[in-house]
């Protein structure tokens, strides 16, 4: 089992290593993340079946494999929270003026309008939304299924289909 | 041996969020990761147990289906981030949905703007998960975000990150 855990862990550092390569010198997140996924898809069991040929039954693959997606996942998420997530960028905030920051302060850096209008500025240059005459259209047939995958499990998980169900429209 | 595990860690992973996802109803989110945590671990102690009554499973066996679900119980939080806290990209695009196929006005953005409070349920959160303190109406970092900060500065230096607030 030692083996196994040697394995997942050579993977990932290349995996990992290769996706902050391509950050580095391409600037281009998705193609790193891609990258980094088949390498642990494909890489592991191949390193696996190479290193032990005999030792290995199918249902020990598996799992390793389950074990190997779900660090690389977990290492996704990490590196997504640095890069985009709103929680991050305000104790960026924070930290920028000294460490210390009136709410006050805070709303006037991040208010919800500049949020949103950077956010729907981002999804029109990469084609994702349209403006014409004023009126903006979805036009991306993943975000599409994105909201309607985590409207569903929300609906599934909590029955509501937005944390701000409530609030006044 | 893995045989075993593989359909111990099924039943176990089946078992726990069946009552993970009941739970959240019953209690509509509250408190849900420290349930995740009790639930996937409880299922999986029951369902070892009642598999070794059948046949004893090495102790190998039962230190990767820990390991395995640990790491499950990792995911499944991160996936329940996203699903309870809603995207603000992915609240956009809900909005857009919601208005085909006119399209959405200007108007009707203003008013999504205005029921979309983010900023402020992020500050909420912050101050729930201990990341910011506050006194006397200022914010101050703790260690634990002050850790997370320093983390955070060496991966932007590796891959030259830096984008447009929000």
């Amino acid at each position: 089992m030692l083996i196994i855990f040697i394995t997942i862990i050579l993977t990932l550092t290349i995996a990992v290593l290769f996706d902050l390569l391509v950050a580095r010198f391409t600037g281009k997140r998705i193609l790193g993340y891609v990258a980094s996924f088949l390498i642990t898809l494909i890489g592991f069991p191949l390193i696996i079946i190479l290193v032990t040929p005999a030792a290995n039954d199918v249902f020990e693959i598996i799992i390793a494999l389950g074990i190997a997606l779900m660090w690389w996942f977990i290492y996704l998420n990490a590196v997504q929270a640095v890069e985009s997530s709103l929680r991050i960028r305000m104790l960026m905030e924070i930290q920028a003026r000294g460490g210390a920051l009136s709410v006050d302060e805070l709303h006037a850096a991040y208010s919800d309008e500049r949020l949103i209008r950077i956010r729907l500025k981002r999804l029109e240059e990469a084609g994702a939304v349209t403006t014409v005459g004023g009126l903006r259209r979805l036009q991306s047939k993943k975000l599409l299924n994105a909201a309607l995958f985590f409207t569903a499990l929300k609906r599934i998980i909590l029955n509501k289909t937005s944390q701000f169900d409530g609030v006044g429209n | 041996m893995f045989q075993t595990v593989f359909f111990l860690l099924l039943c176990s992973l089946l078992i726990g969020l069946g009552l993970h996802i009941w739970m959240m109803r019953r209690t509509h989110g509250k408190h849900i990761y420290l349930m995740a945590f009790l639930l996937l671990n409880s299922a999986l102690v029951l369902t070892t147990f009642l598999f070794n009554m059948a046949a004893p499973i090495p102790a190998e066996g039962i230190l990767l289906a820990v390991i395995f679900t640990e790491s499950f119980v990792v995911v499944h939080c991160f996936v329940l981030v996203g699903v309870v806290h809603d995207s603000p990209t992915l609240a956009i695009v809900k909005a857009l949905m919601a208005n085909e196929p006119e399209g959405l006005t200007e108007e009707g953005l203003n008013r999504f703007i205005k029921a979309h409070p983010f900023v402020t349920s992020r500050l909420d959160a912050l101050r729930t998960t201990g990341d910011v303190s506050e006194r006397d109406g200022r914010l101050f970092l703790t260690a634990r975000s002050k850790f997370i900060l320093a983390l955070i500065g060496t991966y932007a230096r590796i891959i030259r990150v830096d984008r447009e607030t929000g």
